[in-house]
């Protein structure tokens, strides 16, 4: 492959789908393997991944400022275009960012496609609070925080780098509005209406060419009751370790049987505008 | 005392001895009479003529390796007995320190057809125990409470293999370990007056005095894992996966294969797999509790 623009980015805010669309196309790029490891998926790591980072670099990150680090990264998933024979798929949570160096976080140079994964906030905020083991109302704050970052602490060593989320408006709206990438947008509740059109979708605007059966077959394997059945079986690495499950529910609209009307007002309040936009109803 | 004048600085690192026109963070002073290494201030080369293997930040071939540091200074280290060191005019010694103590030495060590693990290690209970990890894993935080458990000092980050003796051993490095202050205050240990690392972080240089000088067979080596369940397993490698996981905790394996001394690191980390007991250590990632694997180490051993 002469051509840089090797990464697909699967960009999300945490928990809207991002990790079932890898379970997707990691079952759909090996096919020989009988059924999908969801803990050993490819590229196994996210892009905010120290390992990737100090390897790529030749320096530990932990001996870098958050500031150094931040203006390295594009030069690091520089690196791991071109030392990469065939397209990676890089998970992703940061916002996408202009840096102070000049660079942007996340090339265009070596982007050739972002799938960004939208869910409502409402079912996200229900579904983030189990991952954060935090209560409702913090999550919301959080959701509706410009500041939040995962792995901010200067004073210690965090397993992953700083990843600025923004609010989850601020989130959609860098990557989706100002980015300039080429960017697809993909609702969490049409992968669970009808995952197969959704993937196929999805695969279609990346100029990956599979027949209808590869796709069916890849589908099924990254099917919600697979991947839970997985998890209860043999754990899943990438689960947080205050939640009881990662895989927990998978499904639309929990938001009624969980949100007080204060919270989910507080949510349409911050977030109205983007749920319009998005196809989510505000009237509730 | 020409020697003097030119090398203002004499250490004892990782079994070499070494002359240096820079003030070195961490390490030990000694005198000597011939010098294995020599630190050079001056400038660095803009790149490498012959580049094998190369990340964002550097350049390597067999034996050669330049490092370029924006905010701290370049260096450039060859033949795995001189370093060349250029700094900013703004870093700190801690900070230029920091690079030369770790990957521009990791680097001379693969030159000099050494192996050097991503490790720290310690004496505890006369044993010697090498704990290797990937960055994060508390390496370096295990390390500090069993030295607080009565342990000494062998080496902090990376630990070289000292294969002169029946058994393979680890040269002593320097008595000093880089330490976050969130380990410092879960340790209890008073963070006033210690140099930090970097200016911007809260990660400190920690002089430890209790540091082990004398020729110690490893008796153990621990792979400090992480998990998000909340049991510490503790579980045994045999054959092959021995071989693999010294490879994945080489320090700076990457400048290595294309070169000569890819062969050399096969020889050498099968060797070190065959004669050593290797044993997977994974802790939850949400809590570390230093006592319970101090605990669990001292009934292993």
């Amino acid at each position: 492959m002469d051509d840089l623009k090797k990464i697909v980015w699967l960009a999300s805010y945490p928990k809207s789908g991002n990790t079932w669309f890898r379970v997707f196309i990691t079952a759909l790029l090996h096919p020989e393997e009988p059924s999908v490891d969801i803990n050993n998926m490819h590229p196994a790591t996210i892009a905010s991944s120290r390992q990737l980072f100090d390897e790529l670099a030749g320096v530990p990150s932990a001996d870098l400022t958050p500031s150094e680090i931040r203006n390295l990264r594009p030069f690091v998933y520089r690196r791991n275009a071109l030392e990469s024979e065939e397209i990676i798929y890089q998970k992703v949570h940061d916002v996408y960012a202009l840096l102070p160096n000049g660079q942007t976080l996340f090339p265009a140079d070596i982007t050739r496609a972002v799938m960004y994964f939208i869910r409502n906030p409402l079912d996200v905020a229900v579904s983030f609070s189990h991952h954060l083991s935090a209560p409702i109302d913090k999550t919301i704050s959080i959701m509706n925080n410009p500041d939040y970052a995962f792995c901010q602490r200067i004073d210690r060593l965090h397993n992953q780098l700083q990843q600025n989320l923004f609010t989850w408006s601020g989130h959609i709206k860098s990557w989706v509005d100002d980015s300039g990438l080429p960017v697809m947008v993909i609702r969490y509740e049409d992968m669970h209406k009808d995952p197969l059109k959704a993937f196929s979708g999805a695969l279609a605007f990346i100029g990956l060419k599979k027949d209808q059966k590869e796709i069916e077959t890849a589908v099924e394997q990254a099917s919600f009751s697979n991947l839970k059945k997985q998890e209860e079986e043999k754990g899943f690495s990438e689960k947080s370790p205050g939640s009881d499950s990662f895989f927990r529910k998978g499904i639309v609209g929990d938001w009624k049987n969980v949100l007080s009307k204060e919270q989910v007002k507080r949510i349409v309040d911050a977030h109205g505008d983007m749920m319009k936009r998005f196809g989510y109803d505000v009237d509730v | 005392m020409f020697a003097k004048k030119k090398y203002p600085y004499s250490y004892r690192a990782y079994g070499l001895n070494i002359l240096s026109q820079l003030p070195v963070t961490g390490f030990e002073p000694a005198s000597f009479e011939t010098a294995d290494v020599h630190i050079h201030k001056g400038p660095v080369p803009e790149n490498l003529g012959n580049i094998i293997n190369q990340g964002v930040l550097y350049q390597s071939n067999e034996s050669e390796f330049l490092l370029r540091m924006e905010n701290v200074g370049a260096y450039y280290v060859r033949n795995g007995n001189e370093i060349i060191v250029q700094p900013t005019n703004t870093a700190s010694t801690g900070e230029v320190s920091a690079f030369l103590t770790g990957t521009s030495f990791g680097a001379l060590m693969h030159q000099k057809k050494l192996l050097p693990l991503h490790a720290s290690t310690v004496i505890f209970k006369e044993k010697c125990l090498v704990i290797a990890g990937i960055s994060g894993a508390g390496k370096t935080t295990l390390a500090a409470a069993l030295i607080k458990a009565g342990g000494t000092l062998v080496a902090d980050d990376v630990s070289v293999i000292d294969f002169s003796g029946e058994k393979p051993a680890v040269h002593p490095a320097f008595p000093t370990i880089k330490i976050w202050e969130d380990s410092l205050k879960h340790l209890d240990i008073n963070i006033t007056d210690l140099e930090p690392v970097r200016g911007e972080l809260k990660k400190y240089y920690l002089p430890v005095n209790k540091f082990n000088h004398i020729y110690t067979a490893i008796s153990h080596i621990y792979i400090l894992n992480t998990h998000n369940r909340p049991e510490l397993e503790i579980k045994s490698l045999q054959g092959v996966d021995k071989f693999r996981i010294l490879k994945k905790h080489t320090y700076f394996f990457r400048g290595i294969p294309k070169t000569g001394l890819e062969k050399n690191h096969f020889i050498l980390a099968n060797k070190l797999a065959v004669k050593t007991p290797i044993t997977l250590l994974t802790r939850p990632n949400r809590e570390f509790n230093t006592e319970k694997i101090v605990k669990a180490i001292s009934e292993n051993l």
